[in-house]
Formats: C-alpha cells, structure tokens, sequence
C-alpha cells in the first residue's frame, strides 16, 4: 500500500513540476524610457493581449509625437478588432466553464474600441486622409452602437410579444419592453464627437456636413455646437483626465464593473498670442464605460458562476451525507461502508470540479486612455505660433500647462495638433 | 486491498485534473502553412468590410461597361482619360485609390489602345524631366518647349457609400460602389455604374 501512495505522490508532483513548465516567466526590467519598456513587456505578454498593448503603446507614441510607430500599431490592433467576426477558438475558450474569460483575444469593451478608432482618425487627418479619418469616426460610433444586454432582452420580449395573442395583457408588456428598449438605446452611439468630425471632414472637403452636425448637435443637448468655418483649417484635438479601469465584484469575481478614473482636471484652453480658444470636453470616456449595460457574456459569466457554486455546494452536502453515513456504517456493514465512501468520492469529484471552474470576468484594460475628448478648429495664419495649453479643475484653477509650437505650412491643407496632459 | 483499489482512479483523476489544469490555450502552436489565393477568392478570413474579392468584382464590372459606351468604343482617335480620387464616405479606411489603379490596368490590358490613361499623379517627376530637356541639361527628341502634356478628355472617378445594421443577430454592412466617367470639357457624365456589396456576420458572444 505505501509503495503505491508514494508513487502516486511522486508521480503527481513530477506531473506538477514538469507539466506546467510550458510559460517561461520573463523578468522585465526598465530602462527608463517607458514606451520602450511597454514594448518589452508586450513581447513578454501573452499572445491574446497583443491588441491590449497595441492601444496602450499607440497611445503612448501619439502622446510623444511618435505619430509613425501609433499609427502602426493602431493599424494593427484595428486590423484584428475588425476582423473578428464569426468562430474563434479563444473566444469559444473564454466560453469555456473551466477557463477564464481574459483567455480571449483581447479587443476590449465598447469605449476602448472606440478610442482606437478616434485615435486613428485623427492621424489619418493629420496626414490629408480625410476620408479615412471620416471612416474612423463613422466606425468609432458604430462601436457604441451596440446597446448592450438590455437592449437584447428587450429586443426578445418585444418579439415574444409580438408572437403572443393580442390580449390586453400582452400589448402591455410590448409596451413595457418598447420603452426599456428605448431606455437602453439612449446611451448607444451617443458620442458627441464622431458625429461632429464626421461633418467636419465632409465639409472640409467641400461636401455637405450638415446631416452630421445635425445628429451632433442632437446628442449634445443643451450645449451650442460651433458650425463648421471654412477659415478654420487648425484642428486641435485635446484629451485631458484619467479614464476608467476595470475590476471584478461578485462572489466569484464573475461581474464586470468600470471605476471611473480619478482626476481633478476636467477642462482646457488654448492660448496663442492673445487668443484664448476654450477646449470644453465633447464626450466623457469615464460615462460612456459606465453606461453601456451589461454584455452578453455577463449572461454566460453567470452561468459559469452558478455552475461553480452549485458544484461546490453539491460537494460539500455529498461529503457531509458521506461522513454522516461513515458514522452509522457499522449498523450496515460493508455496504454502508462503501456507500459512505462513495458519497465522499463524489463529494470531493464534484468540490474538483467546483475549483477548476473558472468564471472570472476579464479585467484587462486599455490603462492609460483619458477622461475627456475636446476638439476646436481655428483660423490661423501661415507660419509658426507658440501656444500655451493650461489644464483646468472644476474651479477653473490652472492644473498643469504645455507649451507647444503650431507650424501652419500653408491655407490649403488642414493642420492638426493632438495635446495631451500627459507626456506618455 | 481496498486502498489498492483505490490508488490507480484516483491517480488517474490527479492526471486528468492537471492535463485541464496546465491546458496553456495556445492555439496551432506550430503555426499555420502560407496558403495562396486568387483574389477573388473569399479566404478564411473575413470580415464585413471591404475585401479583395469585392475589388476584383467590382473593378471588374466597371472596366467591361466602360468599354461598351460608345464615347470610347465609337471614338474619333483615343480619348484620354485622367484619374480623380474616388471619395470613401464608409466606415471601412482603405487605400481608396486601388479600384481606380485596378479599373486603369484591367482597362489600358483589354482596351487595346482604345483609351489612353494620363500619368497625373507623376506630373512633378514629368515635369523636372521637361525642365532638363528645356535647360539643355538632357538630350530630347523633340522640340523641349513644346507643350506636349495632354488634357484630359474624361475623368474617371467614384465614390463609396455605405450603410451599417446592428442588431441582436448581428451586423450588416452595405456598399454601394459607384463610378463615373465625366466630360472634362462639357462636365457631363458620359458614364455611370455601380455595384453593391452586402455582407452580414456576428461576433463571438465572448465578444458581445
């Protein structure tokens, strides 16, 4: 018998130790210059979150003036995001009951996908694109089109309804399911910017922009949207704030919540000469994580959750009934002895099974992007203009400042300049 | 004797455990062999936007109907044709300037000479070579300060629209593909086509 249980043993922990050496862990160190250092840990980084550092480093890079390397990995990460349709095996994997969600692909929720679009578009602009950068804008609202696990679940009553008879009863709950759908629809493509830059290019290449504007001018509200000035060929992106984070909550980490990202600026302006353009946010990156509604997924992470739960109750009632059996085995002999061994077994398969399923959310998240996105496009004469950029608190206190040099090589081409309050 | 019994199952159970346990999720680990394609072929991997088989139908269809119309089938000498960007208004980037550059090629092999193309987009290279010839730095067969480059009799051009549905079964994605052929004298246009791409797909609900 003792042969047996320590061959067993050796032979688990040979498993142990050799089975699982297949991840070689790689021991980062910086070196000082932190897009470098986001690119070794991205060669370091698991495949399926390649797009994950992609967002990240091309973000860094616009923010440096590396306009060259964002541009390249923004084209790769869009690359794969839009080309995600149909089967994926780490997408199936991710359904997977024993295996985590963040073992898909990596192409992020809504606002992330979003932001590699605006961030594309803008570059496109910045190299004459204009149509390209129309089509970025265009796609960076159709991102936020989806509305969401509300949105479906309305969708599916409206249809039950509609398949149901026409009593009283059933036209209310299509009424009911109508205006929840429509209550999920208020936060889907409601950016106010993409609207506003897709009028901006069509006008700034002679089209009518005006249907764009209007959609525009629709999902600011209150605020006044500036119209589009032919004299205006200086487009000024700014973006300014922290963005949101993510995090797991749920007994099983299994939902999926957005923390908005702390931050104490929450406007700009420009200052050129005399001239102060005020730099209003358009959209709020931190509102539009925090409202989307809940995912599909979050239906099959709770499936998953309930399946490690209940397996794991089962267990622990299989191997009580087994021990409380054991105890009262003597008065049935050795069928009572096995039937109480048996339940243990089962109760210890099913606590197994239990600890390998795996329904945590995925908590992988584009770090760095900002809180708010403003844009202003002025007139400015040919040549050179120093210009201030001051970053401002809700008081209008004077945060932090960037200076920055506006070359305007001539009337006829667009100029555009992207500010940051963060360097990287 | 019954801890024999046992033994073997649950070393077994320990072996099963772990293989789930230490699966890495790498995917075709060995990587997957180049395959070529034709162009027009629908690979493996799509997507609803604009794709090689789409550039090869249409550019196709454009080049057969341009040469049926009677400005360039019946014309009195070649009719010179110059290319005007065609303008993308769908939410797919692309290098737009491929369909045209792929209507100019299948156009200037099967036309035989009935249509000229005009070199616009080399005219800065064209022109300093002009220049030399004029300041005697190069040979030149004819006479340099002539002026030889020729106006265009026709411009061709296009623009893309699209419309985009998402629903709960997912999304659609419609193209309409639209070219022209436009007098450059009288700015009629001589010549209309167009053709329409429509595709739809979902994403994995791990993704929704």
């Amino acid at each position: 018998m003792n042969k047996h249980v320590t061959s067993s043993v050796i032979a688990t922990a040979l498993l142990v130790a050799v089975g699982c050496a297949s991840q070689p862990k790689t021991h980062l160190v910086a070196n000082g210059d932190p897009i470098a250092d986001a690119e070794a840990s991205m060669k370091a980084a698991p495949t399926n979150d390649l797009v994950l550092w992609q967002y990240r480093i091309g973000t860094m890079c616009l923010r440096a003036g590396r306009a060259d390397d964002a541009k390249s990995y923004f084209d790769q990460a869009l690359t794969r995001i839009n080309g995600i349709m149909g089967s994926d095996r780490t997408a199936a994997a991710a359904r997977n009951k024993f295996k985590a969600e963040s073992k898909k692909t990596f192409i992020g929720e809504p606002y992330e996908r979003v932001m590699a679009n605006f961030y594309r578009g803008l570059l496109y602009w910045k190299d004459g694109e204009l149509d390209n950068a129309r089509a970025c804008f265009i796609n960076a609202q159709f991102q936020d089109s989806d509305a969401g696990l509300a949105y479906l679940k309305a969708s599916g009553k409206i249809d039950q309804a509609a398949k149901a008879s026409t009593s009283k009863k059933a036209a209310a709950k299509a009424e009911e399911a109508q205006r929840e759908k429509e209550a999920a629809e208020t936060f889907a493509s409601d950016y106010v910017l993409f609207d506003y830059l897709e009028g901006w290019t069509k006008a700034a290449q002679g089209s009518d922009g005006t249907d764009a504007f209007r959609r525009a001018a629709a999902l600011a509200k209150d605020r006044v949207l500036p119209g589009y000035d032919s004299a205006a060929k200086v487009m000024v992106f700014a973006e300014y704030g922290q963005g949101p984070t993510k995090y797991a909550t749920g007994k099983h980490n299994s939902e999926l919540r957005f923390k908005p990202g702390i931050t104490n600026v929450t406007s700009a302006r420009l200052k050129i000469g005399e001239t102060v353009h005020e730099l209003a946010p358009y959209d709020d990156i931190n509102f539009q994580a925090t409202t989307r509604g809940g995912r599909v997924m979050d239906c099959i992470l709770k499936s998953k959750a309930v399946f490690k739960s209940s397996t794991d109750t089962v267990g622990d009632v299989a191997i009580a009934a087994g021990a409380g059996t054991a105890v009262t085995a003597g008065s049935y002999g050795n069928a009572g002895g096995y039937a109480a061994l048996g339940m243990m077994v089962f109760g210890l398969i099913s606590k197994t099974v239990s600890a390998a399923a795996n329904p945590a959310a995925d908590v992988r998240c584009w770090d760095n992007l900002p809180a708010y996105l403003s844009f202003k496009a002025i007139a400015l004469p040919p040549g050179r203009h120093e210009a201030t950029v001051e970053f401002l608190d809700s008081t209008n206190a004077v945060v932090s400042t960037k200076t920055l040099t506006v070359d305007v090589p001539n009337q006829a081409a667009n100029t555009v300049v992207f500010v940051s309050d963060r360097n990287y | 004797m019954k801890t024999r019994l046992l033994l073997p199952p649950t070393f077994a159970a320990s072996v099963l455990v772990l293989l789930v346990g230490c699966a890495t999720g790498v995917q075709n680990p060995s990587g997957v062999n180049v395959t070529q394609m034709n162009a027009d072929e629908r690979g493996s991997v799509t997507s609803t936007g604009i794709e090689s088989q789409d550039l090869v139908a249409v550019t196709d269809k454009m080049a057969r109907s341009i040469l049926a119309i009677p400005e360039i089938a019946n014309a009195q000498g070649t009719p010179r044709v110059a290319l005007d960007p065609v303008i993308n208004e769908t939410r797919f980037p692309i290098n737009k300037d491929i369909f045209l550059t792929r209507i100019r090629a299948e156009l200037n092999t099967k036309a035989q000479g009935k249509v000229r193309f005009l070199a616009r987009d080399r005219m800065v290279t064209l022109e300093r070579e002009r220049d030399l010839k004029q300041a005697g730095e190069v040979t030149s067969s004819s006479d340099p300060n002539a002026v030889e480059f020729r106006g265009t009799d026709f411009y061709l051009t296009g623009k893309l629209q699209g419309m985009t549905a998402r629903t709960s079964r997912g999304t659609s994605d419609y193209i309409l593909y639209a070219f022209q052929l436009i007098d450059a004298r009288t700015s009629d246009i001589v010549w209309e086509d167009s053709a329409e791409i429509k595709k739809q797909g979902q994403e994995d609900a791990a993704y929704r």
